[in-house]
């Protein structure tokens, strides 16, 4: 898959440098995007700052197939530096998507696979805390129907791999399987989701303490089209566990908006977690970092055709790789985003 | 032996001439047919083209009412306008048919005439005349086949002045043409502006899509697993990953009928074509009031 991706990037490259329109039947878009990044790690009273740089690209082509169905391929890959009081530390990031996806007069569904892959480099000194290497592979698929009046009824079933890298971690490597079964309706200007879904992941890479995790969750959700656009989430989960360390209970609430102001945009992306574990002792055992609360602001400005300047703070407290062990980020960055083909500047 | 064998191919030709080829016979039925269908096309298109404009008309109206009328207002018009485009689609299938039958016809008419004037030179008197007639009954038709297929003008239905008419009937026309004209330029203002939101609208949807896939992407919005199970189509599970859903029935892969993209695009296409029949009918006011003067 990750050949399949680098061939259609090439491919996509050339047709970019060629500036010539993608064939009839198809679309293709890519993003850029580049700038420098700082970022303070914190955990147990201990700061670390650092300062770099990341960049990103990504590519969406999509092909007809057929009159009612489309083949999507999104490739993505991004690359951070940081240094800063003797630290060094890189990360490479990639994500390749490929979807088949068909609709008819009631019934609309997807198929998808995704690899995603990261690579850090060795040494990440505490407190600055970064995922380390994991690839992981994903098979989903989905179905909507109209069901009674006007509702639509969206069922889901996905399965996965995921492998880390470091000999230490890889404890945590694991099966998953999951499925979801959500109810949409429009509810005002916007459109009202529950949903209610059930997961298991086993893990296997730890031949003396076997683990069976059984996961569910509620979730409700209203998103509005707007301008502006609004996103709103809340949700409960529960993970029962074989080992009984690893079963808590989390709440959490998302928002994602984004309004115009003037040329410019600004948007904002947060989640607010709160998670307790049953066992309430200080268990050392190594989690994946799967809690965390953020909230991350940016403003956007365009500065030419297809090309916008990005100013985005964030803060993020997050479960490190020890259950119940916080650290917290603070970070600051501006990018420059290229698109083609490039969008008209916002009118106010 | 070969003296006889051409007398009796001579004597023949006049025969075979006169009588009709059954090829050309059902190259004439297949042309009728398909004049036909342009006809018939032609006549659903003014119908659906008078419908349009109709429905273009109230896009204003409806901007007036304010409320929700207007959503199903330009839902109407852009019904109206894939309406005529299919048929305009079609028209133009079916003239492009009906040029290569008549075409093919014509090389038959010519072939036959050909014939016919040769069987013409070598007859007799009395048969001559009779080829002769042929001769230039067939003139005639393969000089009709000869010219394009035309169709009825249908663009804009128009308004006919008649040499009865007077000139406060003829002002009348006119200024009737002229509304018409005004009402659709202002429905085209109210679609440049719902264009124009439109296109804030993906603006904006495309920023909160490159943020999510930046953070997706860097693994910075980790969250507990409320979102496990719910990571939309084809992310990974996470909590607001999925872009917002545009309809209830839509938001598919597969679908693009509410993104506001292909939404702008859509209206751009369809306030160009309103300010194309506005001028048509500018065009034809117009020449209205240029006959009055005339009159006058």
């Amino acid at each position: 898959m990750i050949r399949a991706a680098l061939r259609s990037a090439a491919a996509a490259g050339l047709l970019l440098h060629a500036g010539r329109p993608p064939l009839a039947g198809q679309s293709l878009r890519a993003d850029l995007s580049i700038g420098p990044e700082w970022l303070r790690f914190e955990s147990r009273d201990v700061r670390h700052s650092t300062f770099g740089g990341r960049a990103s690209a990504g590519l969406a082509w999509t092909t007809s197939a057929g009159s009612a169905a489309a083949i999507a391929l999104e490739p993505r890959v991004g690359f951070r530096a940081l240094g800063g009081a003797g630290t060094r530390i890189t990360e490479l990031v990639g994500d390749v998507r490929a979807t088949l996806s068909a609709t008819s007069a009631r019934t609309r569904w997807w198929l998808s696979a995704e690899q995603r892959v990261r690579a850090v480099s060795d040494s990440v000194p505490a407190p600055v805390y970064l995922d380390p290497d994991r690839r992981e592979t994903w098979g989903r698929g989905g179905i909507a129907v109209p069901v009674a009046g006007q509702w639509l009824l969206e069922s889901t079933v996905g399965a996965g791999l995921v492998r880390y890298g470091p000999a230490t971690w890889q404890q945590l490597d694991r099966t998953e399987l999951l499925g979801t079964a959500r109810l949409s309706h429009a509810l005002g200007p916007g459109l009202v989701r529950v949903g209610v879904g059930a997961g298991n992941a086993n893990f296997t890479g730890d031949p003396f303490a076997a683990r069976d995790d059984g996961r569910w969750g509620v979730t409700a959700e209203w998103a509005l089209r707007g301008p502006p656009f609004v996103q709103l989430e809340v949700g409960a989960a529960w993970n029962s566990s074989s080992i009984e360390t690893f079963d808590y209970r989390a709440l959490r609430a998302a928002v994602l908006f984004s309004t115009s102001l003037g040329r410019s945009s600004l948007q904002l992306y947060s989640a607010l977690a709160a998670k307790s574990y049953r066992d309430t002792g200080d268990t050392l055992a190594l989690v994946d970092q799967e809690t965390g609360s953020f909230v991350i602001a940016q403003a956007t400005s365009p500065i030419a055709r297809g090309t916008t300047l990005h100013l985005r703070a964030e803060w993020v407290r997050s479960e490190s790789s020890i259950r119940s062990r916080l650290f917290q980020r603070l970070g600051a960055s501006a990018s420059v985003g290229y698109r083609w083909p490039g969008r008209r500047n916002l009118t106010p | 032996m070969r003296w006889a064998a051409a007398a009796v191919f001579v004597a023949a030709v006049p025969l075979r001439a006169q009588a009709p080829s059954p090829s050309l016979d059902s190259l004439r039925a297949r042309s009728a047919a398909a004049e036909r269908r342009v006809t018939a096309l032609a006549e659903q298109r003014e119908r659906t083209a008078v419908w349009a404009e109709a429905q273009y008309r109230g896009i204003a109206e409806a901007r007036r009412r304010g409320g929700a009328a207007l959503r199903p207002a330009l839902r109407e018009a852009q019904t109206a306008a894939d309406s005529l485009a299919a048929l305009d689609r079609s028209l133009a299938e079916a003239v492009r048919d009906a040029e290569a039958v008549r075409r093919a016809l014509a090389a038959g008419v010519q072939a036959e005439l050909e014939r016919t004037v040769a069987a013409a030179e070598r007859a007799r008197p009395p048969d001559r005349a009779t080829l002769t007639a042929r001769a230039r009954a067939l003139s005639d038709e393969l000089q009709r086949l000869r010219r394009p297929v035309t169709l009825p003008a249908t663009d804009v239905p128009a308004v006919v002045v008649r040499p009865t008419d007077g000139p406060a009937e003829i002002a009348l026309k006119a200024d009737f043409l002229t509304d018409r004209a005004a009402q659709l330029r202002s429905a085209a203002e109210v679609l440049a502006g719902e264009g124009g939101r439109e296109r804030r609208r993906a603006e904006l949807q495309d920023e909160v899509e490159r943020l999510v896939a930046q953070t997706r992407l860097f693994g910075e919005t980790d969250v507990p697993p409320p979102a496990v199970p719910f990571g939309g189509q084809g992310g990974e599970p996470r909590p607001v990953d999925t872009p917002v859903p545009l309809a209830p029935s839509r938001g598919g892969p597969a679908d693009r009928a509410g993104d506001p993209r292909a939404a702008s695009d859509r209206l751009d296409r369809l306030r160009a074509e309103l300010l194309r029949r506005a001028a048509e009918l500018e065009r034809q006011s117009g020449e209205v009031r240029r006959l009055l003067r005339e009159r006058r």
